[in-house]
């Protein structure tokens, strides 16, 4: 499974109409608020805060599905998952391998964004 | 084929009904491209970051369409759309709820609590057109609908007020002069009822007045009621007949009823109590079209003139007779006319407030005078419904004759001979002076009556040979004498004649008109009526 499917890049630019400066306008925008994302993920923990840790999850999940990123998603959809019952143990790892694949995302999309 | 477009079915997309749509999510990029997408389908989009924002928003502006991310850090989805719902003025609005797959609960929770449908995420493009073209669909007939049945309502509401608009709300009150009262009442069940009263004069001293019921109840009735009082009321000549004399109910009542049977193919027809009285004499007479007899009030004596034969109601067969009943009010009496609303006012329990109620609320009202019998009736009625639906109209109408405080009283009879004049004269003078009347009063009135027996007995008959009676009623009210003159001879009323031209010499002018005009210019009221074949001509003088 690849980190980023650009597929989903190009449908979501026919989705908005085509325009490719609103397009980078979306991705610039989906890039910071994931990084506020991932902050309260790690705030969450000082904390114990379940509620803050699921929402981030649930917001990363829906938003990183739309970008093709299906890794990032589907880890945030099992963190989600896993919070349904409380503050789960695998929140700190679960964060970790977040961070780290929201970081290939990143990187991926500032190279589609300067192709 | 050159020069032709062929446009693949796939490409024509259904043109999507233009909305104003509030999107409502806390993660920005799926505001971005939610916007996007309904503008490009047409939309007006506006976003909000939250629950808050989102009521905020909505209390400030008019949507079609709310958008609803379920979780969000400020409010849940279901609690924005428990406020949305809960409040009068945006309950209207419909609500889709977008939702990850995982989220059914939530999502039928808020299906239940009243949103319109649901979206998943990834939100499809043709779940997003469709549901969102539906719900905009429903809302504008919705909408069309609403405001359909608002302007139905103030239409209707409109026809209720000129309905009321057409009976008087202006109710006379007892005077020296005219010692009656009047007073009515009407409650429509529906926007439009064909419940109806007036009371109107005709000449100085005759007062009509009536109740009727159009049958079924609704716009149409409303009309025919309309109709009915409009032809009662504009054509005041039917009330004269041909030669000049007041006409009595049950003629009025004929008339009445070819014209409401013309132009009515619907058959709808009219109960009527239509009766006149002679606010100076109490005397009364009553014509009935199929309604409920009408109810006497007297100091501790209510019963109903069941004498007062019933007609077939106006409007079903042009050769319909009908009666007058002759009567009298006594001072202090009342005629209490109603509609069945009344009798037929169902309590939540379907029981009727009945008869025997009404005659109850009537005996305990029939020491009371003015507007407090009917006020009293309201009450118990209202007492009897409680909280069931009215469903006829009510209506009713007190008149109540006060009557004079007669000092004296007397009859003189004489023949058509001019020698019984002054006999006649000389007894009313000794009593006025008895009486205390004063001497430029009295002198006045001794002119009047011999002005008046002389004009009988010279113009009156025409056969000089034989003797007629001739009947004077000389009443002394307070503040009031009145003078009754009755005769069997020829109908005349003296009242219609023209005024003589009293510029022109004695010799240019016509004969006849000249005594008349005197005596009238002597008295300070008077009226005529011809009825049971005698001439009846009333003058009153104030003291």
């Amino acid at each position: 499974m690849t980190i980023l499917d650009t597929n989903s890049i190009d449908q979501l630019r026919e989705l908005i109409g085509g325009d490719e400066a609103e397009l980078i306008e979306l991705i610039e925008l989906f890039q910071v608020e994931s990084g506020v994302m991932l902050n309260d993920m790690k705030l969450s923990c000082q904390t114990q805060d379940v509620d803050l840790l699921r929402r981030s999850a649930h917001s990363l999940k829906s938003s990183s599905q739309d970008f093709g990123a299906i890794q990032l998603s589907e880890l945030n959809a099992t963190l989600e998952s896993n919070c349904r019952n409380g503050w789960p143990d695998s929140a700190e790892q679960l964060i970790m391998q977040i961070t780290k694949n929201f970081e290939l995302v990143d990187e991926s999309l500032t190279s589609y964004l300067s192709r | 084929m050159s020069g032709t477009t062929i446009i693949k079915a796939e490409n024509v997309e259904r043109k999507s009904l233009p909305g104003r749509i509030l999107v409502v999510d806390d993660v920005a990029s799926n505001r971005f491209i939610l916007q996007r997408r309904l503008s490009r389908l047409g939309h007006s989009v506006q976003c909000a970051e939250g629950g808050h924002q989102a009521l905020e928003m909505l209390s400030m502006a008019d949507y079609d369409l709310v958008l609803l991310d379920m979780l969000m850090p400020d409010m849940h989805g279901d609690e924005v759309l428990s406020c949305i719902k809960s409040d009068v003025l945006l309950k209207h609005i419909p609500v889709i709820v977008i939702s990850a797959l995982d989220e059914m609960k939530s999502v039928i929770k808020c299906i239940e609590a009243g949103a319109e449908d649901y979206l998943s995420k990834p939100v499809d493009t043709t779940l997003l057109k469709a549901r969102i073209n539906s719900v905009l669909e429903k809302k504008k007939l919705r909408d069309e609908t609403a405001a359909l049945v608002r302007r139905l309502e103030s239409e209707l509401e409109d026809a209720k007020r000129a309905q009321l608009n057409m009976v008087p709300h202006d109710f006379p009150d007892a005077t020296l002069l005219q010692p009656i009262s009047v007073r009515g009442y009407m409650r429509p069940a529906r926007e439009v009822g064909g419940d109806f009263y007036d009371f109107f004069y005709t000449g100085e001293n005759n007062l009509w007045f009536l109740v009727g019921d159009v049958s079924d109840k609704g716009v149409a009735s409303g009309m025919f009621m309309a109709r009915t009082v409009a032809l009662i009321r504009s054509i005041p000549s039917q009330y004269y007949n041909f030669s000049g004399q007041l006409m009595m109910p049950h003629e009025v009542l004929c008339r009445l009823n070819i014209e409401l049977c013309e132009f009515n193919p619907e058959m709808t027809f009219v109960t009527l109590i239509l009766a006149r009285i002679n606010t100076q004499t109490g005397k009364m007479h009553i014509g009935n079209a199929g309604h409920a007899a009408p109810y006497s009030l007297f100091p501790s004596s209510v019963t109903q003139l069941v004498d007062t034969k019933r007609g077939r109601p106006l409007g079903i067969r042009t050769d319909t007779s009908y009666q007058t009943h002759d009567g009298e009010l006594k001072a202090g009496q009342s005629l209490f006319l109603y509609t069945d609303g009344i009798t037929d006012a169902l309590d939540i329990n379907e029981q009727a407030f009945g008869e025997d109620k009404m005659k109850a609320c009537l005996n305990e009202s029939s020491e009371l005078t003015s507007a407090l019998p009917i006020e009293n009736m309201k009450k118990a009625i209202s007492e009897h419904v409680g909280n069931a639906v009215q469903f006829d109209d009510i209506t009713m109408l007190l008149v109540t004759w006060d009557g004079y405080d007669e000092k004296f009283v007397n009859n003189f009879t004489l023949t058509n001979s001019i020698g019984e004049i002054t006999k006649i004269s000389d007894q009313m003078s000794n009593l006025y002076q008895v009486n205390n009347i004063a001497e430029g009063v009295a002198s006045d009135l001794r002119l009047v009556v011999e002005e008046v027996l002389n004009n009988i007995i010279e113009h009156g008959f025409d056969d000089d040979a034989i003797s007629h009676p001739i009947s004077v009623k000389l009443v002394h009210r307070d503040k009031i004498v009145c003078l009754e003159f009755k005769d069997g001879g020829t109908p005349f009323n003296p009242l219609l004649q023209d005024k003589p031209d009293l510029n022109v010499s004695l010799d240019d002018r016509g004969i006849g008109g000249l005594g008349i005009h005197f005596f009238l210019s002597l008295v300070d009221e008077s009226s005529y009526e011809y009825s049971d074949s005698q001439n009846c001509l009333t003058l009153r003088k104030y003291l």
